[in-house]
């Protein structure tokens, strides 16, 4: 039986995702980040997002927090690591109060995302317990007792994305997407969301899919689109595919340091409608070495 | 014997690695792991061989617990006997799974209340630090160990800006609902630091070869508990930085100027 094909452009995959929609983003800090999807929001100039990290996040939110397209995000930790403590972007944005967040440690997005997932409006974690989480944010977390036992539990409030924004090493066409290294915190946010919209390094026959199972991250009944985007991690790594350009991610943090940013998007993003213009802005060489570890 | 010399990073990896056990659970965080990782790859091949070590993606062998360009390489987080999930790992830690886990901080105050979200005004901070990560999960392990890449008076605070991970005061832990150990051990650059039982505040545990009480008592905005005898940390045994080098961190990331701010 053949599902239904959502392969598409990129461009009309991102296309359905209206300003001020709850955005999730897959992958993990420097891993498998879906940045081709982030610079095809910018460029579509979205913006009032409510952008939710489900796993620690870098250069994907500090993109669209430098294109001005965040308004609110829910955040545990935003770095680029060795490379960088802090992101740029981002952190102009929260200090200059244009970017509001939903604070947050990795147990409590795990938590929230769940009751999304669950269809329930929270959940009791221990996670955030004696921080200072729900003074800051008495919308989204209060202490609460437990009904039985009468202990302190955190309770989290439902944190649904509208879209979940993955990028994965394979996708068959209906939208069955798979990694071949560790998933993170994907399979959670593509459960909990509304619809996934997949970027892949490759399409490839629903038999390829099929012969891994295991693998599948995705759930292909509420994947929206597929789009096939080679290198659309970059400059963070696709596992199994390529690494992540270290000296592309210390220019682009460089660059958002300084007053050279307005200057990268329109080099990198504006000025590179399609994945293949922004694969030249950088040079192709720099493709070929993330993945093959040597200048070709 | 004449002592290897050594970088302040390997020394704090030594010192991690000395309190872990044999047969213990314990766990390398998802970012900003080198010195964990360094100290519990030290550890496995030293004297605790048979401890159980989770990274993000599950529990690792040795040839796992080798630095890499960051925590999350393909190498590290596919190296894993059994694959979890990130919320799986966060299940664990909860239930009470593992003896240690370790915790970075932009500020720590007297009871250990550790600070990784900014400093300043919440809404408005002067500097907005990276976030949370999962330390105050580690509220419910029973040894947090912490590790500060600076020892000064903006980072050893009277009181920190927001509280990511709750101390031992000047609440009732208890009353919070928090089941693990708390912050147990703090290593900085200048000394090691633990906290008294009764009162829960921070004591220096040891000074770093070179390292004055004076000179840690400076950097330190709060008053400290200073026993009558301090001793000087043991620095690295050749044995120690051998396998350091050698085994667990051939790169030198260890041996790299610490950048932090």
């Amino acid at each position: 039986m053949a599902g239904t094909n959502k392969v598409m452009s990129l461009k009309e995959a991102i296309s359905v995702i209206p300003d001020g929609a709850t955005v999730a983003l897959g992958g993990f800090l420097l891993q498998n980040k879906p940045m081709a999807a982030t610079r095809e929001m910018a460029r579509q100039r979205k913006r009032g997002l409510f952008v939710i990290c489900a796993a620690p996040s870098s250069l994907d939110i500090d993109l669209l927090a430098g294109a001005g397209c965040v308004a609110r995000a829910v955040v545990q930790s935003i770095s680029a690591e060795r490379f960088g403590p802090t992101m740029p972007n981002f952190r102009k944005g929260v200090q200059d109060g244009t970017i509001e967040i939903v604070e947050c440690d990795q147990g409590m997005v795990v938590a929230g995302l769940t009751a999304a997932k669950k269809g329930v409006p929270f959940i009791p974690t221990m996670a955030g317990l004696g921080g200072d989480f729900p003074k800051v944010n008495p919308d989204w977390f209060k202490i609460m007792q437990d009904p039985f036992f009468g202990e302190p539990t955190l309770a989290v409030r439902a944190m649904k994305p509208d879209f979940t924004l993955i990028h994965t090493l394979l996708a068959d066409s209906e939208g069955n997407a798979q990694h071949i290294g560790w998933p993170a915190n994907d399979r959670l946010a593509c459960l909990a969301a509304d619809r996934v919209i997949v970027t892949t390094e490759e399409v490839v026959p629903r038999q390829v899919v099929a012969a891994q199972p295991t693998r599948t991250v995705t759930f292909a009944y509420n994947v929206a689109a597929v789009a096939a985007v080679p290198y659309g991690a970059y400059p963070t790594a696709c596992q199994g595919r390529y690494r992540y350009d270290e000296e592309a991610i210390r220019d682009y943090i460089a660059a958002g340091r300084g007053l050279a940013f307005e200057r990268y998007l329109e080099k990198h993003v504006y000025g590179a409608p399609t994945q293949a213009k922004y694969m030249e802005s950088i040079g192709i060489g720099r493709f070929l070495k993330v993945q093959t570890g040597r200048e070709c | 014997m004449e002592t290897p010399a050594y970088t302040v990073s390997e020394l704090m990896a030594c010192v991690f690695s000395r309190d872990m056990q044999d047969g213990e659970r314990g766990g390398i965080p998802g970012v900003r792991s080198e010195v964990p990782l360094a100290s519990a790859g030290l550890a496995v091949r030293h004297h605790a061989p048979n401890a159980t070590i989770f990274s993000p993606s599950g529990p690792v062998a040795a040839e796992q617990l080798v630095m890499t360009g960051t925590t999350t390489d393909y190498e590290r987080t596919t190296g894993v006997a059994s694959m979890i999930a990130l919320d799986e790992i966060f299940d664990l830690i909860h239930r009470g799974t593992f003896d240690w886990w370790f915790a970075g901080g932009m500020q720590i105050d007297q009871y250990g209340n550790i600070n990784l979200v900014g400093i300043g005004d919440w809404k408005r901070p002067k500097l907005r630090g990276p976030g949370t990560a999962g330390i105050a999960s580690e509220n419910f392990v029973g040894r947090i160990l912490v590790w500060i890449n600076e020892h000064s008076p903006r980072m050893f605070v009277k009181k920190v800006d927001f509280v990511s991970c709750a101390g031992h005061g000047p609440h009732d832990r208890k009353a919070l609902g928090l089941r693990g150990g708390g912050p147990y051990l703090v290593v900085s650059p200048l000394a090691v630091l633990d906290f008294e039982k009764k009162s829960g505040r921070m004591r220096l545990r040891s000074v770093h070869p070179g390292v004055t009480v004076k000179q840690v008592q400076e950097n330190t905005d709060f008053e400290l508990i200073i026993p009558e005898n301090v001793p000087t940390t043991p620095p690295p045994s050749d044995e120690e930085i051998t396998i350091l080098r050698k085994q667990v961190d051939p790169l030198g990331i260890l041996r790299e100027e610490e950048l932090y701010g």
